[in-house]
């Protein structure tokens, strides 16, 4: 070989070398590109899909875990669609539908960590509010309404202008549903506790969540809420809408109050007997301290007042042990729900339990006693004994002492020892006293 | 000039596209209908251009006739003999030799040529380089080339509508990307296919002008004068002040030139220093490589068929190449060290900017490919001691390199601007007692300063005796980047070191402000 041909292949070599470099990067992007290209083809098929998915309302769990498992089943199409929001935001909503709220709240958070787009915000406030975390959603939902651009077209994921439009109206105006919703439901609540509400407002906030159709399912799970606006609507007489809401209540989430309000619908329908057993599936149980002191306000009271109507059948049958019993249990739970802000009704509800349950010498702090006979004069005036006078009965035992020791106060002794019914019609007497949200409600009632 | 004109097309019609004046089918519509229109126009559109910014003028064949009866003569009978019109003939009057074609079809030909031809060719010489070019018009290369170029701005087009039109999506990945960077390989493939493509129909006239003249070896020298600049004129003075008066009274009759003797020949033919020059494009890693880039073969691999031919003919061979190299004492360590070293600064602000951008993003990949650029710079026009060289010593040097520059000064004649009679090149051709050369004139002040210089400055010193001083560039053709040029009066300076500093610089401030 001469030097010519010597130098010629050298060169061709390197030649080779040089070409090959960029050959061989066409190859590698060419296999990379053609490993994606199933990935890519099944992409544009979802794009459909997603939009079907962020459009469609109604979505069983069962649906949803199909989507998912369509959405998610190629490593690859996630990978693509890694940072496609409407990718992830028909993500989102899946994992809502399914159920798996923490799921999708915690998949929102990160995504909008690295783009704080107006779609994560508000499925992460639909998450949130789905979830019944009505604060949350409060809090994201009015980030949505304040934050999104007038005409969603600025955003950089629509093809189609008339579908920016339509989302931007529908996604703010649900996003402004829920706001008001949530605070309904906050003011619904509010109302229920409150002993002055009249009935014009009671009757204003029923006729407000009466027209609400859309997104009320995550509060018929909300037994608080529940309880709180059926009280509301015991108050204005609105038996119609207690037989609308329960049903649908307790298909959310089986609450033992729930059958107080069917037993006054069974009651007001004249079916006694038929309410009796609801009133007695609405109490825990045996024993007082079934009656759960860490109830929400709303919830324990349907409780008590299912316990003074049974309490008040049995004593209407001549039962007047079980009517005495149930009325201790009630009044146990009156002193966990009067309102301890206001100091007279705490203070009574637990002089009367003391007395009457716990057998205890009764305190009664703030409320006068003018005779200095250890009652109250309010629990004196309710009682029938004279607040002036330790004795009133004038048998030398003092009132209070003759209660303490199961003695009628009212009668002489030696015939005053009190029996069952004594006690049961010194409870039904007193209700009001110990149970000061017995009154608003049996009024109504009846 | 309408491949130019056509890609800007290209640009601008995507762009349009992309912002949604048009849909693809009327893109591609367009792009055929505008490479159709540009192919159509391109002879009046070069004609324009030819007679604004060059120093043109052109003939009818009567004209000419009158003006060189015996090309007028030779040129009629080639075209005869293939069925083509005479073509309109283009004479520049600028003394850098050169010769070219364009037009739209066969019958519109235009044949143009600067009167240099007839300064450093003979009459043979320049016949063979006429029916060279008269061959691109026979083998209707311009429409050829129209044709290809147009399939090229396609694939460019999908490439970019590929992967850009889902741009209002920008944060997805886009599927159609990979249809688009698979045509932009395709595009760049392409591209070195319509290289190719154009270096077959160099070959192709080549083959054409040695039938034709049945005598390649012209060609041959021609090229040799002309693509290497490897042409030394007569000393004789009284001859070449009889050929430059009848030239001025617009006669550039070859008789006139033979009556007055050779006027100029290949200079080394006789010490065999030509068969060096041609070495180069043999033996260079650097010219081998570089031809892929090249509209042209290298000059070399031309000759080489030309005698290929002339053996088929029965007649002499004029360079036996081979022979040549096996009788070199070639350094071959020297040659690939000198190349490997040499194509790693060449190719520094690349690898700088890949580099970059694997290790630490955008940011660092700009401050590396600035660094690039300044190292290769300050490689490409180092501060070697100059060397007092002439053109031929140079040409023989088959380790010269387009990535470093060998610094030299020549004494000579500037003989015209570096695109022959173009008003606005700043650029100029320089002649010594061996050999032509361009010259790569920069100013300080950028394209505005060159531009200055070209208006304002060449037609002075054109025909003046200078010292250039600068940086020798071979690869697959040869110049030098002046940094210096002397006349008897003045010194002016160029600054080829000046822009890519700042280019470099600049990228690494930019780095800085983004990063």
């Amino acid at each position: 070989m001469d030097q010519f041909e010597e130098i010629n292949r050298k060169n061709g070599r390197i030649v080779k070398v040089i070409l090959s470099i960029p050959i061989f990067f066409c190859v590698f992007i060419v296999v990379a590109f053609a490993l994606y290209v199933p990935s890519f083809i099944k992409v544009a098929e979802l794009g459909n899909l997603q939009v079907e998915i962020l459009n469609q309302v109604d979505m069983t769990p069962v649906e949803a875990d199909a989507y998912l498992t369509k959405l998610t089943g190629d490593s690859k199409v996630r990978d693509i669609l890694s940072t496609n929001v409407r990718y992830n935001s028909a993500l989102v909503k899946l994992y809502t539908k399914k159920g798996d709220y923490d799921m999708a709240i915690e998949k929102c958070s990160s995504l909008l960590e690295e783009n704080d787009s107006v779609f994560y915000r508000y499925y992460l406030a639909e998450a949130y509010y789905e979830k019944g975390a009505f604060e949350d959603a409060d809090r994201e939902f009015i980030i949505v309404v304040n934050t999104a651009p007038e005409d969603f077209w600025e955003i950089d994921i629509y093809d189609d202008e008339a579908q920016a439009r339509v989302d931007s109206i529908k996604i703010k105006a649900n996003a402004q549903s829920r706001i008001d919703l949530v605070r309904l439901r906050k003011a619904i609540i509010d109302a229920s506790a409150d002993m002055e509400l009249t009935k014009e407002k009671s009757s204003g906030y029923v006729n407000s969540f009466k027209l609400k159709d859309e997104f009320i399912e995550p509060l018929l799970g909300d037994s608080e809420f529940i309880v709180a606006y059926l009280d509301l609507c015991v108050s204005v007489r609105d038996f119609e809408e207690i037989k609308r809401i329960v049903p649908q209540a307790i298909a959310a989430q089986n609450n033992l109050s729930y059958h107080y309000y069917l037993g006054i619908i069974k009651e007001v329908d004249g079916e006694h007997e038929k309410a009796l057993e609801e009133m007695k599936a609405a109490l825990p149980g045996e024993g007082i301290t079934n009656f759960d002191g860490e109830d929400f306000y709303s919830i324990a009271k349907t409780k008590a007042l299912a316990g003074i109507f049974v309490a008040e059948d049995y004593y209407a049958k001549g039962k007047y042990t079980e009517s005495f019993d149930l009325y201790k249990q009630v009044s146990y739970q009156s002193t966990n729900i009067v309102d301890s802000n206001n100091k007279d009704d705490f203070v009574c509800a637990g002089e009367f339990y003391s007395l009457f349950v716990w057998k205890k010498e009764p305190s009664h702090e703030s409320l006068t006693d003018l005779d200095q006979d250890g009652l109250s004069d309010d629990l004196e005036e309710v009682l029938g004994t004279d607040k002036n006078v330790k004795d009133t009965d004038g048998d030398g035992y003092e009132d209070e002492k003759e209660y303490f020791y199961g003695h009628d106060p009212l009668r002489k002794s030696p015939e005053d020892v009190l029996s069952d019914k004594d006690y049961c019609d010194i409870f039904r007497k007193a209700l009001p006293y110990f149970a000061p949200f017995y009154n608003k409600t049996n009024n109504q009632t009846n | 000039m309408g491949m130019l004109g056509t890609m800007v097309f290209a640009i601008l019609a995507t762009s349009a596209f992309f912002f949604g004046a048009i849909d693809i089918p009327t893109l591609l519509f367009m792009t055929i209908a505008v490479n159709l229109l540009s192919w159509i126009f391109a002879l009046f559109i070069n004609d324009l251009i030819y007679r604004l910014l060059y120093k043109i003028k052109f003939y009818k064949q009567e004209e000419f006739r009158s003006l060189n009866p015996e090309l007028s003569e030779y040129i009629s009978v080639i075209c005869q003999a293939n069925k083509v019109k005479f073509p309109k003939i283009g004479i520049i009057d600028d003394d850098n030799p050169t010769a070219f074609t364009y037009g739209s079809l066969p019958s519109n030909a235009r044949l143009v040529f600067s009167k240099g031809i007839f300064t450093y060719l003979n009459q043979d010489e320049v016949e063979a380089v006429i029916a060279h070019e008269v061959g691109h018009i026979v083998h209707y290369d311009f429409l050829v080339m129209t044709i290809a170029n147009t399939l090229v701005q396609i694939l460019y087009e999908l490439y970019f509508i590929c992967t850009k039109t889902k741009s209002k999506n920008s944060r997805d990945k886009n599927p159609l990307a990979f249809i688009g960077i698979v045509s932009y390989i395709f595009y760049i493939i392409a591209t070195y296919v319509l290289l190719l493509l154009s270096r077959k129909r160099e070959y192709y006239a080549d083959e054409f002008s040695a039938q034709t003249t049945q005598r390649p070896n012209s060609l041959s020298s021609a090229l040799i004068k002309i693509a290497y600049g490897m042409v030394t004129l007569n000393s004789d003075t009284k001859s070449r002040k009889l050929l430059e008066s009848t030239r001025a009274m617009g006669i550039m009759d070859p008789h006139v030139a033979k009556g007055i003797g050779v006027v100029s020949q290949v200079s080394g033919q006789d010490s065999g220093q030509i068969g060096k020059v041609l070495a180069y494009d043999f033996v260079s890693p650097w010219a081998t490589i570089l031809e892929f880039g090249s509209t042209h073969p290298l000059t070399g691999k031309r000759i080489q068929r030309l005698d290929e031919m002339a053996e088929n003919f029965g007649q002499e061979k004029s360079y036996d190449i081979r022979a040549t190299i096996n009788n070199m004492n070639i350094d071959k360590k020297k040659l690939y060290s000198g190349f490997y070293l040499g194509a790693f600064m060449y190719y520094l602000p690349i690898f700088g900017l890949l580099t970059g951008f694997f290790f630490g993003g955008i940011s660092a990949a700009l401050t590396f490919c600035g660094l690039g650029v300044i190292v290769k710079t300050l490689y490409k026009f180092n501060n070697d001691p100059v060397q007092n060289m002439t053109l031929l010593e140079l040409m023989t040097d088959i380790y010269a390199s387009p990535a470093k520059g060998r610094k030299v000064v020549l004494e000579g004649k500037i003989i015209g601007r570096g695109e022959a009679g173009a008003y606005l090149s700043e650029d100029l051709m320089f002649q010594d007692s061996t050999g032509l050369i361009y010259l790569d004139y920069t100013s300080k002040f950028g394209s505005l300063g060159n531009l200055f210089f070209a208006l304002k400055k060449v037609f002075k010193i054109i025909n003046q005796d200078v010292q250039a001083e600068g940086w020798f560039f071979r690869g697959n053709y040869q110049m030098i980047s002046v940094s210096k040029i002397k006349t008897v009066s003045e010194t002016i300076k160029s600054h080829p070191r000046l822009w890519s500093l700042l280019g470099g610089l600049a990228l690494i401030v930019l780095s800085g402000a983004i990063g």
